[in-house]
C-alpha cells in the first residue's frame, strides 16, 4: 500500500488556504484545511464603541462588506430591542441581494468555470466552446461576467455612498430612503442583469426557470432551444462529464438561516424570512428550526487559548495561541451546530428553502461539487426576484420612514444587551454576536459561512465539512491538484473572511523593473 | 437652442495597496499625501483609495476620460525608483500571472489592467509603480526610500496631469 502525505499550497484557489492530505494508492483518505493567517477582528473590538462594529465589521470581507455589515446592525438592535421600519429593510434586502448576485456570479464565472479550462482538459468534448466562453479575460462569459457584475454593485452605492465597506446600516434602519431617482437607477441595474442572465446563462426566463418543480424538468430545460446553447447548460454538461456531480459531498447535516427579511415582520420585531431556514439533520432526515443557542464553536485543533468543548459565541473567546508543533492546524475555529459538522451555502439556502428543482436533484443524486455550484447559480435568479421585489414595495411605500429613532432621550452611551444578527451572505450562513456593558463591546463574535464549511477538526475530532468532501477522491495524478481545486472551489471558499488578513506577498510578487 | 451638453471630462487617480502592510500602503500613503493639499491637482481629477482588489476597482474605470494608477511594486534592491507608463506597456513587459487572479480576493492590479483589457473600452490608462523596500506584515509605515520616493511621484503626477491638460 503506498501511502503519501501531500501539502498543498492551494493559492489558486485561496490565498490563506493550505490542504493536507494523506493518499493511500491515490484515494484521499486523510484531509486538514489550513487557515494560515490570524483572524483578529473580534479582538480589535472589544472595548470600542458599539457603533465601531458598524464601520469595522464590513471590512472583515470586500466581497461580503454588506452581509457583515447586515449581521452588524441586526445583533446591535436584537441588543437594544430596536425595530427597523418596513422600509429600512427594504433597502437593506435590496442591497444584500445585490452584493450577492456579483457574488455569485463572479465566482461561477470568473473562478469556477475557467478552472474547465485547464489544459489537462483539452481532449474533452467540449473543450473549444469552454475555452471561447470560460478562458480568463478571452472567453464571452468570462467578459461579460466583468461587465455585468460592475454595474451591479452600484446598487448598494445607490443607498450606502459606496460599495463595498459601507456603513449605511445604522440602528433603527438605514442613513437614506428610497426615492424615485434611486427606485429607477436600481431597477434599470437589475433589468439588465436578468436580461444578460436570460440571454447568456440560462438561455431563457428567469420566471420559468425558477418555476421548473424536478430534476426531469431541469434536464429538459438543457436539452431545449436557446437553453441547449446557454452557458448553464455548457457548465452543466462538462461538469457531470468529469463526474463533479459524484463527488465534493462532505457533510450531509445542512444549515441557513433563511434569506431576505421579511420587511413588516421586522418593523413589529418579528424576524421572519421570507425563504425558511433551519437545520437539515441528515442522520433524522428532518428539517428543525433554526435555534441559535445550539451554535458553539470549538478550539480543540484551533491556534487558540484552549478551553474545553464548545462555547456559544456569546461565551466564546479570540486569544491567539500559535503552537506549530502540535495538533493544533489552523487560524479558523470549529463551529458546530449542536455537536453536528455542517454544510451552508446557496444548496443548503434553496434546499431548506424549498426550492423544489433542487430538492429532487439532490434526492436523485445527493449532494455534490456540481450541485453546489448549480445552487449558486440557481440563486441568482432569486436574488434578482426578491431584489425587484423590494424595489416594487418601496415604489408603493415611498415616503415612509426609513429610520425609526430610540424612544426617550438620548442616552450619554449605548445601552448594555446581548444581541446577535444573522443573515445568508453569499457564501452561507453569517452571524455576528455581540454583549454591550457599560457603552462598549465587552466581547464580540463572528461565525462565518466559511467557518462553518472549512473547519477544522472539533474536540470529538470530527472532521469539518471540506475535510470530508475530499475524503475518499481519487487522484489522477497527486502533482495535478485540479480535482480538488473543483470540490474546494464549489464551496466557493472565502478564508479572508475567516482568518481576516490577506499577505502583501501574494499581491507583490510582480515587477515591472 | 441646447443642441448638445457634454460633461466635462473626468479623470482618475486610483491608489492600490494595504496601509497595514509596510511598502504596499504607498497607494493610500499617495491618496492621504494628496487629500492634505487639494490644490495640488486640478479640479476635474478625483483620488481614490481603492484598497488591494482591482475587481472593484474596475467600476473607478468608468465615468472618466483617464486614469491613473498608482500601486507598490516588488522590491527588486533598488526601492524608492519609480516606473511609468501605459498600461499596454506595463502589460506587454509584466507578465501578469493567473494565480493572481485565483479569487477575488488576490485579484490586484494585474487583474484590473487585463480586465480592462478584455473589455476593450474605458479610458486612457497610465501606470505609476513604486518599487518596494520590503513586505511586511502589520506594519503601518512606508520604508524610507518609499516615502522618499512620494514627492517625485507627486511631481510625476502633476507633470502627466499637466501634459494631458494642455493636450
Amino acid at each position: 500500500m503506498a501511502r503519501i502525505e501531500l501539502n498543498l499550497d492551494l493559492n489558486r484557489v485561496e490565498g490563506d488556504l493550505e490542504i493536507r492530505l494523506m493518499v493511500e494508492d491515490g484515494v484521499v483518505v486523510e484531509a486538514r484545511t489550513v487557515g494560515t493567517m490570524y483572524r483578529g477582528l473580534e479582538q480589535i473590538l472589544i472595548g470600542r464603541a458599539a457603533r465601531d462594529a458598524l464601520v469595522i465589521t464590513p471590512r472583515v470581507c470586500g466581497i461580503c462588506s454588506t452581509s457583515h455589515l447586515y449581521a452588524a446592525v441586526l445583533a446591535l438592535e436584537h441588543a437594544w430591542g430596536l425595530h427597523p421600519p418596513a422600509n429600512a429593510t427594504r433597502v437593506r434586502n435590496l442591497c444584500l441581494g445585490a452584493e450577492g448576485l456579483q457574488s455569485d456570479l463572479r465566482h461561477s464565472f470568473l473562478f469556477f468555470a475557467p478552472d474547465f479550462c485547464a489544459p489537462r482538459y483539452v481532449d474533452r468534448p467540449e473543450y473549444a466552446r469552454v475555452l471561447a466562453e470560460f478562458e480568463p479575460f478571452q472567453g464571452r462569459i468570462y467578459r461579460e461576467t466583468l461587465a455585468a457584475t460592475r454595474r451591479i454593485v452600484r446598487i448598494v452605492a445607490e443607498f450606502g455612498g459606496q460599495w463595498p465597506h459601507s456603513s449605511f446600516m445604522v440602528p433603527g434602519g438605514v442613513s437614506m430612503g428610497p426615492d424615485l431617482r434611486r427606485l429607477l437607477a436600481c431597477r434599470a441595474e437589475l433589468d439588465a442583469a436578468r436580461q444578460w442572465l436570460e440571454q447568456s446563462i440560462l438561455g431563457g426566463d428567469m420566471e420559468a426557470w425558477l418555476a421548473l418543480p424536478d430534476a426531469s424538468a431541469f434536464h429538459a430545460w438543457l436539452e431545449q432551444g436557446a437553453a441547449a446553447d446557454a452557458a448553464l447548460a455548457l457548465l452543466n454538461r462538462f461538469a457531470r462529464g468529469l463526474q463533479l456531480h459524484r463527488i465534493g459531498v462532505g457533510s450531509g447535516h445542512l444549515l441557513s438561516y433563511g434569506a431576505c427579511y421579511e420587511p413588516e415582520a421586522m418593523a413589529r420585531g418579528e424576524r421572519l424570512t421570507r425563504m425558511s431556514g433551519g437545520f437539515w439533520d441528515a442522520d433524522t432526515g428532518r428539517v428543525q428550526a433554526l435555534d441559535q443557542g445550539l451554535i458553539n464553536e470549538h478550539v480543540r485543533h484551533s491556534w487558540y487559548q484552549p478551553y474545553a468543548g464548545g462555547r456559544h459565541p456569546w461565551e466564546g473567546e479570540t486569544v491567539p495561541d500559535y503552537r506549530p508543533d502540535s495538533d493544533r492546524y489552523s487560524w479558523a475555529k470549529a463551529p458546530r451546530y449542536g455537536d453536528k459538522v455542517v454544510q451552508t451555502g446557496p444548496l443548503a439556502e434553496l434546499l431548506l428553502g424549498g426550492d423544489a428543482m433542487l430538492q429532487s436533484l439532490y434526492r436523485e443524486e445527493g449532494g455534490s461539487a456540481w450541485l453546489r455550484q448549480l445552487a449558486r447559480l440557481r440563486r441568482v435568479a432569486y436574488g434578482l426576484q426578491q431584489s425587484r421585489s423590494m424595489l416594487d414595495e418601496m415604489a408603493l411605500h415611498l415616503g415612509e420612514p426609513h429610520f425609526e429613532a430610540p424612544s426617550g432621550a438620548p442616552a450619554e452611551a449605548d445601552p448594555d444587551g446581548d444581541g446577535y444578527g444573522l443573515v445568508m451572505a453569499a457564501r452561507g450562513a453569517l452571524g455576528h454576536w455581540v454583549k454591550v456593558r457599560e457603552g462598549v463591546i465587552e466581547k464580540y463574535q463572528i461565525v462565518t459561512p466559511t467557518a462553518w464549511n472549512a473547519s477544522p477538526r472539533d474536540s470529538q475530532g470530527q472532521a469539518g465539512h471540506w475535510e470530508q468532501s475530499l475524503l475518499g477522491l481519487k487522484l489522477g495524478d497527486s502533482e495535478d491538484t485540479t480535482e480538488i481545486g473543483h470540490i474546494i472551489r464549489s464551496h466557493d471558499p472565502c478564508l479572508v473572511c475567516t482568518v481576516h488578513m490577506m499577505s502583501s506577498d501574494q499581491r507583490l510578487r510582480f515587477s515591472p523593473f | 437652442m441646447l443642441l448638445a451638453q457634454h460633461p466635462p471630462l473626468k479623470r482618475h487617480i486610483l491608489c492600490l495597496g494595504n496601509a497595514l502592510h509596510g511598502d504596499d500602503g504607498l497607494g493610500p500613503a499617495l491618496a492621504r499625501a494628496l487629500a492634505a493639499s487639494p490644490r495640488a491637482l486640478p479640479a476635474d481629477v478625483s483620488v481614490f483609495e481603492v484598497g488591494t482588489r482591482g475587481l472593484d476597482a474596475l467600476a473607478l474605470l468608468e465615468g472618466c476620460s483617464r486614469a491613473l494608477l498608482v500601486d507598490a511594486s516588488q522590491a527588486r534592491g533598488q526601492a524608492g525608483r519609480i516606473w511609468q507608463g501605459s498600461a499596454a506597456q506595463l502589460l506587454s513587459q509584466w507578465q501578469v500571472v493567473l494565480g493572481e487572479t485565483a479569487t477575488a480576493h488576490g485579484a490586484g492590479l494585474g487583474f484590473l489592467l487585463r480586465a480592462a483589457a478584455s473589455l476593450g473600452e474605458g479610458p486612457d490608462m497610465e501606470v505609476f509603480l513604486v518599487e518596494a523596500q520590503q513586505h511586511r506584515a502589520f506594519w503601518p509605515a512606508l520604508s524610507p526610500a518609499v516615502e522618499a520616493a512620494l514627492p517625485e511621484l507627486i511631481a510625476r503626477i502633476q507633470a502627466s496631469l499637466e501634459r494631458a491638460d494642455v493636450v
